[in-house]
């Protein structure tokens, strides 16, 4: 077997030009973050003005956290399926297409972000200054929307390709059980498809029409909620290949093998089932949501930790392997017998580390009782910066550096240089990380420009207010160095300087325990997708149709108008009907 | 105990001073304010003992860098 960008250079190529796109929205996702960051500690709040804060911020959030993370996973997902299976695409304008698709709606949306510096009227009003999560009433040019759409299909499609892929596999091999990492690929993409059905709804039905001037209004807490019925389980989108990275490169860097091929298809199994019926977490103050629902949905929430501790017991169990292949011993002293020195490995090393904190500060967030201590407060911005800008993104740089050589064919340009970058990104994230929650308790609000307007003072509980802003104002400056070094990376990786070999063949080792192991049971996708909808069924039926009920389809008068006739419609129909089936 | 490497070093060095950075800021939470000069300053010179101290230690070739 040879190295992947010889043997498939036409998918090598999407996976290039994928990785492409995700470090071209980080680097936009980064300056953007170093502004913000900057403007709203205090420390150099003239170049943008409070009111550019939030083009800023949204610029910010969709860059890194929609565009940066998936264009990332569908790379590591084409080639995640390629590699595994064997095959190539079934049909390579298939899967051009969709990353062309990917590419025209990010383009658009990005378009759309960026008006929202200029002028009004000198762009034609074009902007959209709607945060990441977008929702109503915050309102933005319909090319944003539509752009969106455009995005989230050629994502589907990409899923569409990589089922054909194994589908082909599957008429070839029937009695073979679906490789690890297509099967990693298979149940996120349904947990995906699942997820987005909340926000495509809210897009192409409420938000484009609206913008466009047919509706006058929308019903804001419908938005919001079929934003969150697909905003947290976008997470475990980011989350997966994150933790497919953890089941299966780092064992391999360790010297080891992956300990439980079947305790890695539980925890993917779980996240199909478990991610979407947990959303209204997000909306705990949300008064136009009954108690109860919110409850269930904080409970689906904790059985999320789960596949979280399957995860750090599979993996470290995995690692300990790998240490004492290497001559580790003792309790703890094999870990000094871990390859420290490789970037990639260091790098998903402390982004695990990071990751066990955040979801101690997760658990704090989906409680339903003391999410109200911290909710809309900068404790939230800290938490998601210790998952997805760091479990993710540090996990998705530090992986970089392993698999560069094998989408390239060439080795990276420095392993020094990429450990001091993951390192430097580790110090910023836990000073900006910590700080923010921190400030989070003391009541610091996020989404703010300027949180200290009508001169509120905030009494840090530990530590003063103004440590803090230091601290984050640090950690945001760290973190915008080490990008520096990534990307001076990724460019002299990308040509012919130094003496660098050639990249050899790279292979992943049979996990100790292998699918032979696994029930059969774990790989009916279909079974588990089912139950996966049941639960959604159960969570989100009696909550929606009472913000339905409650505020009509598109709120305000409309909504008074469905109540007033076409709800009386029904039921006169509904009546009928049972009458004549009674 | 053996010397760590220089990649150990660098790991140890990204947490110490993570640490250092938040150790004043719970000093002044438990009403020891200590001011920025003498801090930082007392702190590098504890660092650069340290490195001497770490580099002290005997120099043997463990599993790890074998």
């Amino acid at each position: 077997m040879g190295v992947f960008a010889n043997e498939y250079p036409d998918e090598a190529f999407v996976v290039r030009a994928a990785l492409g796109s995700a470090f071209v929205a980080l680097a936009l996702g980064g300056l953007m973050g170093i502004i913000q960051t900057l403007h709203r500690t205090g420390y150099y709040d003239s170049l943008i003005s409070n009111a550019d804060y939030y083009t800023v911020l949204t610029l910010h959030g969709v860059a890194m956290v929609l565009l940066f993370t998936i264009f990332f996973l569908v790379g590591f997902f084409q080639w995640a399926m390629t590699d595994s299976l064997g095959r190539e695409s079934e049909d390579i304008r298939i899967t051009k297409l969709w990353y062309g698709m990917m590419v025209l709606g990010a383009a658009m949306s990005a378009v759309a972000i960026l008006g929202g510096f200029f002028d009004s009227g000198s762009l034609g009003d074009v902007q959209a200054d709607v945060l990441f999560t977008f929702y109503a009433p915050l309102e933005a040019h319909p090319i944003f929307y539509v752009g969106l759409a455009v995005f989230l299909v050629g994502t589907w499609l990409a899923g569409v390709d990589w089922f054909r892929s194994w589908w082909a596999w599957k008429q070839d091999n029937p009695n073979e059980r679906t490789p690890l990492r297509a099967f990693m690929v298979l149940t996120t993409m349904l947990m995906w498809y699942l997820a987005t059905a909340g926000v495509a709804i809210s897009v192409i039905f409420f938000l484009i029409p609206w913008s466009l001037g047919i509706f006058d209004s929308v019903n804001a807490l419908l938005t919001r909620t079929l934003f969150w019925f697909f905003g947290h389980p976008v997470v475990y989108f980011w989350l997966m290949p994150v933790y497919m990275m953890w089941y299966v490169i780092m064992p391999k860097l360790a010297g080891g093998r992956l300990f439980s091929d079947p305790l890695a298809r539980i925890v993917f199994v779980l996240f199909l089932v478990l991610s979407v019926p947990t959303g209204i977490h997000h909306q705990y103050v949300d008064p136009g949501i009954a108690e109860g629902f919110k409850f269930l949905a904080m409970t689906n929430t904790m059985f999320l930790l789960l596949p979280s501790f399957l995860t750090a017991f599979t993996v470290v169990a995995s690692l300990e392997h790998g240490a004492r292949q290497r001559g580790g011993e003792g309790y703890f002293s094999w870990l000094t017998a871990l390859p420290w020195h490789r970037p990639a490995f260091t790098g998903m090393s402390l982004a695990g580390l990071m990751f066990a904190a955040a979801g101690f500060s997760g658990m704090i967030n989906a409680g339903m009782s003391i999410n109200y201590l911290v909710h809309n407060t900068l404790w939230v911005v800290g938490h998601f910066h210790m998952t997805v800008g760091t479990a993710v993104a540090l996990s998705f740089m530090a992986a970089t550096y392993w698999f560069l050589p094998i989408i390239t064919g060439r080795e990276i340009f420095s392993r020094r240089l990429g450990l001091a970058q993951v390192l430097l990104w580790f110090m910023g994230m836990v000073l900006m990380g910590n700080a923010m929650h921190r400030a989070g308790l003391a009541g610091v609000p996020r989404r703010t420009a300027d949180p200290t307007y009508d001169q509120v003072v905030f009494d840090g509980a530990y530590g003063a207010i103004g440590e803090l802003r230091f601290q984050i104002a640090l950690g945001g400056v760290l973190l915008s160095l080490s990008l520096l070094l990534f990307f001076t990376h990724i460019v002299l990786s990308s040509f012919d300087i130094g003496d660098r070999a050639a990249a050899t063949p790279d292979t992943i080792p049979a996990p100790l325990s292998g699918p032979e192991h696994a029930p059969a049971v774990l790989d009916n996708l279909r079974l588990w997708t089912t139950v996966a909808i049941v639960l959604i069924l159960l969570t989100y039926i009696l909550p929606l149709a009472s913000i339905v009920t409650n505020g009509g389809w598109l709120g305000g008068s409309y909504g008074a108008l469905v109540a007033e006739y076409v709800l009386p419609a029904v039921s006169s129909t509904l009546d009928v009907f049972v009458g004549v089936i009674g | 105990m053996n010397r760590p490497g220089p990649v150990g070093l660098a790991i140890l060095t990204a947490f110490a001073v993570v640490a250092v950075i938040e150790l004043r800021t719970v000093l002044g939470a438990i009403g020891i304010d200590v001011a920025i000069g003498p801090y930082y300053a007392g702190v590098t010179i504890l660092f650069g003992v340290s490195i001497l101290a770490v580099y002290a230690l005997p120099k043997n070739g463990t599993p790890a860098r074998a």
